[in-house]
């Protein structure tokens, strides 16, 4: 059943990520870009503070040669501290530049980070619960952690690489092309190929380096599975044949690694060779010119500090780009997120209630998942105000189904659902939910205290109302035996009480919301025998008054409700009371039965652990 | 770990005899202590006894999962410890309560530790034995579909008759069962018992029992209580004499009896 699936993280589910998507879709970039327009101010400032940095960077070629031809080889020494002085006023300046730089980058990327999870969050928030049901939580969870990690890396780090990198070459040709155009050719002509040659280097050794880790990933999930299942895997004499799968997945990874190892190791050679030919060509073309005193000893330094210089940009924008392609990846995995649409979602001409008080009407409703085969089918059942409904049935019957319909979790595939005289697609989504009460069969509490959680109920709630509601739900006592009372925090989930704790909370909680329509799943596992009691008690509360739809496991529950239906493949296969049904010894008798030996073996198996003996006693 | 190597040309019977056999997981803590029963191969063997009363270890040692801290296991009339582990482990067969499945196809599941060809039409016979095949051609991709996280999940009676149709296809002479159907629906309860009736057929069958039913067919029945053997004997033999035995018994009665009760005060109105 899609709606109770398993909140488990999944490292499998990061493999899908590593695919190479290596399209770059300008929609998506420009996309991308616009987050940055709030900030443009920031960024512009940031893009200077690079730029000049950048710039002083391939000035300082030009500061040494001034030393080397006006100081050091003219032998003056006044024009020597006069240019150190220019020397320190060029590294300080610098330094303030990269303080301020990295500042506003880091900050920036900071803010996008916390814009993106926002969006994000609010996004998944108006989400129907089909969406949920559907998509693995470790992909939602990759979505708003790493990917929005690796958007605000691009644009930040990546843009300043990039402009640095950019800025920096450009700067470097500039001052070249200045001090001796004919020398500045052979750089300019190697340029292109280097930056090729590093662009290709980087792409693939990036591509190895991620498979290496879907293999990585794939192996871990082998051997996690080989020792969790170690029992089976001997019983069953596995033990060679899995060998053999984990050497394979093993193999891959080592091979991907292996490749990516080896080509780095190419990498940076081929990249210093390339820099060596147009080195030696320099100093061949330029040491000619220097023996004819065309050009000075600095000029022939100026041109080997560029040329070893711009090894660093050329990597650094090699290594951004194909960095990008991941994180574009990345951003059209959010954007595809952030463009889903809610499944369900308000009608025009919406008709606002305050109350849900009237009756409930399934006529002739379907339900499928997606293209999946019906789970509800042509199911037509009309329940005046005030009464309760038992639903009973086999587990995947369609019962939680019903339920979800009636709070508008999922609407009607076919057919029509009235509360209180109208279609209830008129009403406005959060009137109906606001109006439902539910009690989940293992409720969900969110970390915090007590109070915060039954507050979760009705936001502005008083301490006092809260208390009473607490009382009335019968979770007031157990809440006061705490040592920090309402205050106490409840762990994790609510980890730190019990199931039956848990429910009596929810309980309150639902009872503060005063809905005029009550849902509940009851628990299937045994509450001990005070907390059972106190639960049916806050469930009479809560019942007297409202429609109320239970899906019952508790024999008293399922006794005194005023209508039982027992639902089997999406359908209604036999309505009734109690009495009635018992007399009818069809499938109701069956499960009847069944239970009331399940639960009365339950209550007294000589051999039943001694915890589930305290609360079945 | 010696190397043993005893494997019989023509298979093992099934017949097997514990002689005074005691067991500890850590020195000092006896889980069996002096535990001696025999049985004759192809008969079923229920083991009944509260959660720690060392059932579950007895099961344990069979395949060799453990040895014996003393005494002996005899299966055919020699000592375990002479077979060859892999051989051992090729003769019997496990169906835990919610099996481990893997993350791969179910076909793939179901031949599992098959170590020989299957052809298809094997495969889909042993899974229509084990009430699942319905269940998998119910599923978009039939066979192929995925178990796990990337794949369907199963129910734990799923599981279950997966691994009873795996086991089908093992055959093996001696079967181990963990039979806990509580969590499932009475239709699936009957399909699950029509399954395991069908592969308990000419299989010495040990049974870690939960519930009195499935016992009282059973040719041997030993009661555990912390490691020790405290009742042993047929089901009617067992209902003759004071003990834990008759005591279920007797709750099973007044059951039935409030059940009829309850019944025939709704008729009554």
């Amino acid at each position: 059943m899609p709606c109770k699936r398993k909140l488990t993280v999944s490292i499998q589910y990061n493999e899908e990520e590593l695919d190479d998507v290596v399209d770059l879709k300008s929609g998506v970039v420009g996309r991308l870009l616009r987050a940055l327009k709030p900030y443009w101010p920031q960024m512009l400032l940031a893009i200077i503070g690079i730029a000049s940095v950048s710039y002083l960077d391939a000035y300082y070629a030009v500061l040494n040669k001034r030393i080397i031809d006006e100081g050091i080889v003219a032998r003056n020494l006044e024009v020597m501290i006069g240019l150190f002085r220019n020397y320190a006023v060029v590294v300080l300046t610098q330094m303030v530049g990269f303080f301020l730089m990295i500042f506003i980058i880091g900050r920036l990327g900071e803010q996008l980070r916390y814009d993106f999870r926002k969006k994000l969050f609010h996004h998944l928030q108006s989400l129907s619960l089909s969406y949920f049901s559907k998509t693995p939580l470790g992909w939602i969870m990759s979505r708003v952690t790493s990917d929005t990690e690796k958007m605000a890396d691009l644009l930040t780090w990546g843009v300043l690489d990039t402009v640095w990198a950019v800025t920096n070459i450009s700067f470097a040709v500039f001052f070249m092309l200045q001090l001796n155009p004919a020398l500045a050719v052979i750089v300019i002509v190697s340029l292109p190929v280097m930056i090729y040659v590093s662009f290709k280097f980087r792409v693939k050794i990036y591509h190895h380096y991620r498979q290496s880790r879907k293999a990585n990933s794939k192996m871990t999930a082998s051997l996690n599975e080989n020792i969790t299942g170690v029992r089976i895997v001997k019983a069953l004499r596995r033990e060679s044949k899995n060998l053999d799968d984990f050497k394979v997945l093993s193999t891959d990874m080592y091979q991907e690694s292996y490749r990516a190892v080896l080509l780095s190791a190419i990498y940076l050679p081929t990249i210093q060779t390339i820099s060596a030919i147009s080195l030696v060509l320099i100093l061949w073309r330029g040491g000619l010119q220097v023996a004819g005193g065309a050009i000075t000893v600095g000029v022939l330094q100026a041109f080997i500090s560029y040329i070893m210089m711009i090894l660093w940009p050329i990597q650094d924008l090699a290594r951004v780009y194909a960095e990008m392609q991941n994180a574009i990846a990345s951003s059209e995995r959010v954007f595809s997120l952030l463009d889903m649409q809610p499944e369900i979602r308000n009608r025009e001409n919406l008709l606002p209630v305050d109350s849900l008080a009237g009756d409930v009407e399934f006529e002739d409703v379907s339900f499928h998942y997606e293209d999946d085969e019906p789970v509800i089918k042509n199911l037509s059942f009309y329940i005046p105000q005030g009464q309760t409904v038992a639903l009973v049935g086999t587990t995947g019957g369609g019962k939680t189904t019903i339920v979800n319909l009636l709070c508008r979790f999922y609407e009607p595939s076919s057919g029509v659902i009235r509360v209180a005289g109208h279609d209830y697609t008129q009403y406005p989504l959060e009137d109906i939910q606001s109006r439902i009460g539910v009690v989940l069969q293992v409720p969900h509490l969110f970390s915090g205290s007590i109070r915060d959680n039954l507050r979760y109920g009705r936001l502005d709630a008083t301490d006092e109302e809260i208390e009473q509601a607490a009382k009335l739900a019968g979770a007031h006592e157990f809440i006061m035996n705490f040592e920090k009372g309402y205050n106490q925090d409840v762990g994790e989930g609510g980890n730190q009480l019990s199931v039956g704790q848990k429910q009596l909370v929810s309980i309150a909680r639902a009872l503060l919301a005063e809905p005029d329509i009550f849902v509940m799943d009851e628990a299937t596992s045994s509450v001990d025998t005070l907390t059972e009691a106190l639960i049916q008690k806050g469930m009479h509360q809560l019942m007297s008054g409202r429609t109320s739809f239970i899906i019952a496991h508790r024999l008293s529950t399922i006794k005194s409700a005023d209508l039982i239906m027992v639902i089997e493949d999406g359908q209604i296969i036999e309505k009734g009371n109690h009495e009635c049904l018992m007399r009818q010894k069809g499938h109701y008798y069956n499960l009847y039965t069944k239970q009331f030996r399940h639960d009365l073996e339950t209550k007294y198996d000589p051999f039943a652990d001694q915890e589930t003996q305290a609360s079945a006693a | 770990m010696t190397a043993a190597t005893y494997q019989p040309e023509d298979g093992i019977k099934g017949q097997i005899c514990f002689d005074q056999v005691s067991f500890a997981y850590e020195k000092d803590y006896l889980v069996l202590d002096d535990v001696s029963f025999s049985c004759e191969a192809g008969k079923v063997v229920a083991l009944l006894g509260s959660t720690g009363s060392g059932k579950t270890s007895l099961v344990n040692l069979l395949p060799r999962f453990y040895d014996v801290t003393s005494g002996q296991i005899l299966l055919d009339g020699v000592n375990l410890n002479e077979y060859s582990r892999e051989f051992l482990r090729s003769q019997i067969g496990i169906v835990e309560q919610e099996p481990f499945l893997f993350s791969c196809s179910i076909q793939d599941n179901i031949t599992y530790g098959v170590h020989r060809e299957v052809s298809q039409e094997e495969i889909e016979e042993a899974a229509r034995e084990a009430a699942i095949h319905e269940v998998i051609l119910g599923f978009k991709n039939g066979y192929d579909t995925l178990v796990g996280e990337r794949g369907v999940t199963l129910s734990g009676g799923q599981k279950q008759r997966l691994a009873i149709a795996r086991t089908l296809l093992i055959n093996p002479r001696i079967l181990i069962l963990d039979d806990s159907t509580s969590s499932v629906d009475m239709e699936t309860e009957v399909q699950i018992r029509a399954a395991l009736d069908s592969l308990m057929t000419n299989r010495t069958t040990f049974i870690i029992a939960h519930r009195i039913q499935s016992i009282m067919n059973a040719d041997l029945i030993l009661v555990f209580d912390k490691g020790k053997i405290v009742q042993t004997g047929e089901h009617e033999a067992l209902l003759n004499q004071d003990g834990i035995y008759k005591d279920i018994y007797d709750i099973q009665a007044r059951i039935d009896s409030a059940l009829q009760e309850e019944i025939d005060r709704v008729d009554t109105i």
